[in-house]
Formats: C-alpha cells, structure tokens, sequence
C-alpha cells in the first residue's frame, strides 16, 4: 500500500502535475485551459481522499494503541502533506494540559522541558502541524493522549 | 524527424535532471556556550545536563525560506526532555518558539543555539564523573552549575560525552509548497 503511494509522490515531485504544460495551442488554447481546470480539479478530490485515507488508517491505529499508532505515522510521515508525532510527557504536564493551562504547544514543551525531578514519562500525545491556507500559519492539533499502564 | 525527437527527450531530460531542491544548509559549528548540570533536589543528585550546539541555517536560494518544528531523538534509553532553540541576533540569543513560523531569509545564514536536556544515569555517572561538580553545588548551594563548553567537556570526559549524545539527532519541519520537508541530522560536535 505505501509503495504505491511513494511511487505516485516521487512522480509528484518531478512533475507537477496539477498545472497544465505551457504550451501554446493557438485558437485550441481555451479548450486546453479547461483541461488544465479538469485536472486541478481532480488533484484536489485525489488529495482529499488520500488524507482521508491516512487519517482513517491513522484513527484505526489509536484503538489499537500506542505502538500501532507509531507504525501508523511512521508508515505515512514520509508524505510530504502530513506530519503526525508522538511526544512523551509527565503527568504534571497532561494535567496541565488538560486542564487548558497551555495556549500552544510551545508553552506545553517550554513547562515540560524544565521538569528535572522526574523521568518517567507516562503519557504520550500524539500531535499533527497542520497549515492553515487561509492564514498563511500553521497550527499545532494535539489528536490523542495515550496513557501507559 | 527521428534525431530531432530524440534531441527534444535527451534536452527533457537534462533539465528535468538538474533541478536542484536542496536550498538549506544546515551545519554544526562548534559552540561557545557552556555545557550546564542541574542538580534535582527531589532525587538529590544531577539528574539532567544540557548540551549546546551550534548550527547554522544557510539559505542559497533566492526565496526566504521558513521552518517550524524542531525536534530532538534521544538516542539513550534515558530520552530527556524537549529541546529549546535561540537564534544568535547581534550577540544576543532570543528564544525561538515551536509554535510560530522561522524565516531565513534569501542569501542568509542565520546562526542558532539548541541547547538539549539530556537525562542522566544517575547511579552510575555521578560515582565516576559528577563527584566533584556535585560538591560544587551543595557547597555555592545552586542548583544549576556551567562547566565549561562542549571541546571542554570533550577533553576530560570523551567517553561521557560519546556516551550521552550516541544515536541522537535533531529534524526540522521546513515548510514546503505542498506542506512540509522534514531534514533530519544526526548531532555532532
């Protein structure tokens, strides 16, 4: 399954597909413009159902837990498009976290990063940076926490 | 008829071929920053040191460039905790965050200190390494003490230092046309 979809970017990045050859076709020019649309078009469904797919993949993988989910994102992390991670925590901080004491997830790692008196970390969330295109910006999403027994 | 087409595929490929998509240069340097110990007084004993490291950022391309996550793999069986990131702006350092977008600019090199926080196996480095820098502490009574830069540390203690930084290394999530690159490093000193 990845396979195929390694080979379907390695030819996504060496030819873009979703703008149409510059060429010019003289008077057929128009019609080759809204061939150029047609193909947008479906880049975009295709690309909506590829993360569609990955996020199903990926939400079938946290009932199965922890490790499942690390292969999940592993498996899929190479595209370009998506980046999920995983990120040990203390108890201290899930607390805090949930309690909504942190805006960002900067504030999470800068209150995790200067815990010393601890090293077990007991829980893991699994966060994904997703861009946001209207904003220009890119938001952290934290999806999962998951607790060790 | 037939040499032209040939012409025209050879000529694709070439230009096809020479597209280059590396515009970021990242290297380590060697740091002027002091390796510091922090003294746990829960568990009475150092528990954790933070290692500087230098890197710099080149952008050759003619187009700024931005990245966002940084992100560092413990390779020890210890992990340790998230990683902060300075960026050296005239001589001063100013904490960079996770959460925002960071620009190099177009035919810029920008020039960051990531300083690690590297959990310690306590029951066995403090016997052989941390005895004296322990007393150190209790005796200024501060719980966190610099020793000195990284080449410092490397002089003394060559195995301690191999040892705590052995498999680690460091991404960055480089923000991409289609969403993010993701350049990994391995951390060297």
């Amino acid at each position: 399954m990845s396979d195929i979809f390694s080979l379907t970017k390695n030819i996504d990045e060496d030819l873009d597909t979703s703008e149409p050859l510059p060429l010019d076709f003289g008077p057929l020019s128009p019609l080759f413009d809204l061939a150029g649309v047609l193909v947008k078009q479906q880049k975009a469904e295709m690309d909506m159902w590829l993360e569609e797919t990955v996020q199903q993949e990926i939400d079938e993988a946290k009932l199965l837990g922890l490790e499942a989910t690390r292969n999940a994102i592993n498996s899929w992390n190479h595209n370009e498009e998506f980046d999920w991670a995983l990120l040990p925590i203390y108890n201290t901080t899930a607390n805090k976290l949930l309690a909504g004491e942190f805006e960002t997830l900067n504030d999470l790692l800068d209150y995790e990063s200067n815990i010393i008196d601890e090293f077990n970390k007991n829980i893991t969330i699994l966060y994904r940076t997703v861009k946001n295109e209207n904003k220009e910006t890119s938001v952290d999403v934290i999806e999962t926490l998951f607790i060790n027994e | 008829m037939k040499k032209v087409l040939a012409f025209i595929v050879l000529l694709f490929c070439i230009v096809s071929c020479n597209t280059v998509k590396e515009p970021i240069k990242i290297k380590f340097i060697n740091s002027t920053q002091e390796v510091t110990l922090f003294y746990s007084k829960k568990m009475n004993t150092i528990s954790v040191v933070s290692l500087p490291f230098d890197i710099e950022m080149t952008n050759s391309s003619s187009e700024k460039k931005a990245f966002r996550n940084f992100t560092y793999r413990y390779g020890s069986e210890l992990k340790g905790n998230p990683i902060q990131l300075y960026l050296f702006d005239n001589k001063n350092l100013v904490k960079q965050s996770f959460s925002e977008d960071k620009y190099i600019n177009s035919k810029k090199t920008n020039k960051y200190l990531i300083r690690s926080k590297h959990f310690i196996d306590t029951t066995k480095l403090n016997k052989i390494y941390f005895k004296p820098y322990v007393e150190k502490m209790q005796s200024l009574n501060q719980d966190t003490l610099n020793i000195g830069t990284i080449s410092q540390l490397k002089k003394e203690h060559t195995d301690l230092l191999n040892q705590l930084i052995k498999n680690d290394s460091i991404s960055f999530l480089f923000l991409s046309k289609k969403g993010f690159k993701k350049e990994t490093l391995s951390v060297e000193y």
